[in-house]
């Protein structure tokens, strides 16, 4: 009997990493049933402007954003400029906006026929299309930047805020003057944390398809999409889907270990005062203060403003039913994934700790990698594993949607185990063995322990999977069943055919619901940080 | 080169909290002293003001008849050559040791650091650990690599922040005895806070004593035990109990548990009523004594049990008494005052 629930345990454990390793495999299979001709094609137009494009953008995205990021959170954390309070917070809030929003916005009021070009032309014969075109790599890296730069601004403010005060004053009673302390301490010291924003920004970037699509910039994403919906070819689809991959988790690997080799350091010394604070002469704090603003109005406040002015025709002329519809479409798909995720990631930490699961856990865990597959590949991936099961797309139905439910709770999986695991681990056996002692286990030890001291990590996890499958485009776009829209559907519809006003409101609808969840998150972070350094 | 170090009447405020209220003190070339107070009473303040990190209100501190901090200037911190030696050790976590020692060195040539280095290494003992990072040594270990970095760049004076309080027990009297010898042999001036009496005790030439921002009392261990300026110095240094007694004529104090011959300070007259300090070990066991004071509890301490003793009238006292007799709670027993310092101060209540 036991011998059954074990095994009935151990499977339901391993579901995702299960389901992951199916697609990986229905992948492979499929990218050896390609013909010469049509690869002979693909390699010599498709694959190595891709992978420039992709490559190219990447980089330069994580370039500016690396910059942008550590600047930034450098300049909240060690100087005093007037709203430092307040734009330590804000400068998160970009990561509200999906890229792909972010692309739509700049190309509506910086291409060629925008009001500003044209007012610029008409008004002051300045032809700024001329000096700065929007539609090109830079100005795709730029967008992708600022969408991304949270990551980094958030891991290196939280880096920096750790670094007590007393290390920058053994630095300079050794002779060491403030301004070179940055250099000798603070950035080798934040350098893991750096790196995993950087991290997250490279498979960001690399998994973009929104961006790209809307730049009319051939990266693989779009390639992979274009061979799979334009030549009907599935095997190549899948060939560039690992190829893609492959880069991405080439790169990552390269980063992992940079990041492995500092991580040796993190005992952090001094943590709980205070950090530094640079004395710097007023003006110069006025100085900051005015350049932070205007670059947060820039990647903030005129985007809002811009998605209100174009969604105002919208709700003037009444929403029709179909809008409605998108939304309600996107909302459950998001919601439904994120109590899939958290169900999983729950039952996987949660018996992990009672049951101490070395193997299976190890197995079970391995499903956040796909946090590293880009969304079109998991698309295709899972896509896939149906036309092996139902032979072809037709005999699918219904099953599709289970498909692309299953696609984004895959995606998205390390965004909901991370903060459970964490939150599970935060929590002492010692807890455990405490109310064992005190008569209390077994079912009431999970209702009267573990549920009201893990409730805020899962409350965590279901509000980030939820966000990220709402802004998540290139599932919805390649899975979604005939006729059932959500809104990063409708926007990817309507940017393809340049009707910016038209996606202004889908778009504004899945900003005002991350909104708020970016900033918890922004200010929770400190929570969580402070709460570590008083144990 | 050591250097004296003058802290002249340095007045420091937290907003309207006033943490040093005029204090004033001075060490002479190559002393070793301490700063010793109950929590808040501005210890790490003063050598925080001496290092540069706090700026002061009022005063003057000189170092070496130079000038480091008056009000409205501050000297940096990085050119007063001033070590510091932090509660946290706060070694650079990313370095190693060898980097951590080397990082005020940086200046100078490779082989003249690596030579610095190497010889520091050697003074605390650690020339095996040169290649681990802080993570990986333990604390005692953290300390001495403090000590050397802060040692490295050859500073005037070396500032220590409670350097002992995060290490064992038994670690801490042998590290206090160990750096001062390495102290000496350098000839650096050094001044270290701490709250623990016996680390003062081992550490320092002179014991600053310190209450509510000022200086009580700048003297060597002997003197502030047996010759205590107030009362709070008194109290704060060693164990004992005041009791009252009355000045019954020149140089004769009478207490409960007796007469007292002793020279008095001045100014005590007849009939003034007197606190006389009473340490454990200036009662001694005497059954034939007619003073009788109750076991309240003991604790042993080897060679000896101390005793909480209960006078007829409530007062409470400490004895340190052989344990060759053992008396048990709620017993009656005989002793006899015999005090060769004897402190004594107006009752002022």
């Amino acid at each position: 009997m036991s011998s059954i629930v074990n095994a009935l345990r151990a499977l339901v454990l391993s579901l995702p990493s299960l389901v992951l390793c199916a697609s990986i495999l229905s992948l492979l299979l499929f990218a050896f049933r390609g013909t010469e001709d049509l690869w002979s094609h693909i390699y010599e137009f498709v694959l190595w402007r891709a992978l420039w494009n992709t490559l190219v953008t990447s980089f330069l995205a994580i370039f500016f954003a690396s910059l942008v990021g550590v600047i930034l959170a450098w300049l909240v954390v060690f100087v005093d400029f007037p709203g430092r309070r307040f734009f330590s917070a804000v400068l998160a809030l970009p990561l509200a906006f999906p890229a792909y929003v972010f692309a739509f916005i700049a190309i509506g009021s910086l291409d060629y026929s925008s009001q500003l070009m044209t007012w610029l032309r008409e008004s002051w014969a300045v032809d700024g299309h001329a000096l700065f075109q929007i539609r090109s790599r830079l100005g795709m890296s730029l967008v992708l930047a600022a969408s991304f730069y949270p990551y980094v601004y958030l891991l290196a403010r939280e880096a920096f805020r750790s670094q007590g005060a007393s290390l920058f004053e053994a630095s300079r009673s050794l002779g060491c003057r403030p301004f070179a302390g940055v250099w000798r301490l603070s950035l080798p010291l934040a350098r893991p944390w750096i790196l995993s924003g950087v991290a997250l920004v490279l498979m960001e970037s690399m998994a973009d398809f929104g961006v790209a699509s809307a730049f009319n910039i051939e990266t693989l994403t779009v390639a992979v999409y274009r061979v799979w919906f334009s030549m009907f070819s599935l095997p190549h689809a899948a060939q560039l889907a690992l190829i893609h991959l492959g880069i991405v988790l080439l790169f990552l690997g390269l980063l992992r270990k940079l990041t492995r080799e500092h991580l040796r350091y993190e005992d952090r010394g001094a943590g709980a005062e205070a950090p530094w604070e640079f004395q710097i002469s007023r003006p110069w704090t006025w100085l900051i203060s005015t350049g932070v603003t205007c670059f947060w109005f820039v990647v903030f406040v005129l985007p809002v403003l811009q998605l209100i002015l174009w969604s105002l025709p919208s709700i003037q002329g009444g929403l029709d039913a179909r809008f409605l519809g998108w939304v309600r479409n996107a909302i459950l798909m998001s919601a439904a994934t994120a109590i899939l995720v958290c169900f999983f990631a729950f039952l996987i930490t949660y018996l992990q700790r009672i049951y101490r699961l070395k193997a299976l856990f190890s197995f079970a865990r391995f499903a956040t990698v796909a946090y590293a597959f880009p969304g079109s590949v998991l698309a295709l991936s899972l896509s896939l594993v149906l036309i092996f099961i139902f032979g072809s797309t037709g005999a699918m139905g219904q099953w599709v949607l289970l498909a692309m439910w299953m696609a984004l709770g895959l995606r998205f999986f390390a965004v909901g185990f991370q903060p459970i695991y964490q939150g599970f681990r935060r929590l002492s056996m010692n807890l455990d063995e405490a109310s064992q002692s005190l008569g209390v286990s077994g079912f009431r030890l999970f209702l009267r322990l573990h549920f009201p001291l893990i409730r805020p990590s899962v409350l965590a996890a279901f509000l980030f999977v939820m966000m990220d499958c709402l802004k998540e485009m290139p599932i919805h776009v390649m899975m979604r069943p005939f006729g059932w829209d959500t809104l990063a559907v409708r926007i990817f519809e309507f940017t393809r055919e340049g009707e910016w006003e038209r996606a202004a409101l889908p778009a504004l609808v899945i900003v005002m619901i991350s909104f708020p969840i970016v900033l918890w998150l922004s200010l929770k972070l400190s929570g969580i940080r402070k709460a570590e350094d008083s144990r | 080169m050591t250097a004296g170090l003058n802290f002249e009447e340095v007045e420091v405020s937290f907003g309207s909290k006033q943490v040093l209220r005029q204090t004033s003190f001075a060490l002479e070339p190559s002393e070793i002293s301490c700063l010793l107070g109950p929590s808040g009473s501005g210890k790490t303040t003063c050598l925080r003001a001496i290092a540069g990190f706090q700026k002061i209100n009022s005063g003057r501190i000189l170092l070496n008849e130079n000038l480091l901090s008056k009000r409205g200037f501050q000297l940096r911190p990085e050119a007063r050559g001033v070590g510091f030696v932090f509660q946290d050790f706060a070694l650079f976590p990313h370095l190693t040791v060898f980097e951590n020692i080397a990082f005020g060195v940086s200046h100078l040539s490779a082989v003249e650091r690596k030579s610095r280095v190497d010889r520091l290494l050697e003074m605390v003992g650690l020339g095996a650990l040169s290649k681990q990072y802080p993570h990986q040594i333990s604390g005692g270990e953290k300390q001495r690599v403090a000590i050397a970095r802060a040692l490295a760049p050859d500073p005037r004076l070396l500032l220590l922040d409670e350097p002992l309080s995060q290490l064992d027990p038994e670690l801490r009297t042998h590290l206090a005895s160990e750096i001062r010898s390495i102290l000496k042999s350098l000839g650096t001036s050094a001044l270290m806070v701490t709250h623990s009496q016996s680390e003062a005790f081992d550490f320092g030439d002179r014991i600053a004593v310190m209450k509510d921002g000022q200086i009580q009392q700048f003297a060597e261990a002997y003197r502030l035990y047996h010759e205590p300026k107030n009362s709070f110095v008194a109290d704060f240094i060693g164990r004992g109990s005041f009791i009252e007694g009355e000045v019954v004529g020149p140089n004769c104090i009478r207490l409960e548990l007796g007469l007292l011959q002793a020279k008095l300070p001045s100014g005590l007259k007849p009939q003034d009523r007197v606190m006389t300090l009473v340490r454990p070990d200036d009662l001694v066991f005497d059954p034939e004594s007619p003073v009788k004071l109750r076991v309240i509890s003991r604790s042993f301490r080897g060679p000896y049990f101390l005793y909480r003793l209960e006078t007829p009238s409530g007062s409470r006292v400490l004895a340190l008494i052989p344990s060759h007799d053992d008396f048990q709670e709620g017993e009656e027993i005989g002793v006899r005052l015999e005090m060769e310092h004897v402190i004594c101060f107006r009752d002022c209540r």
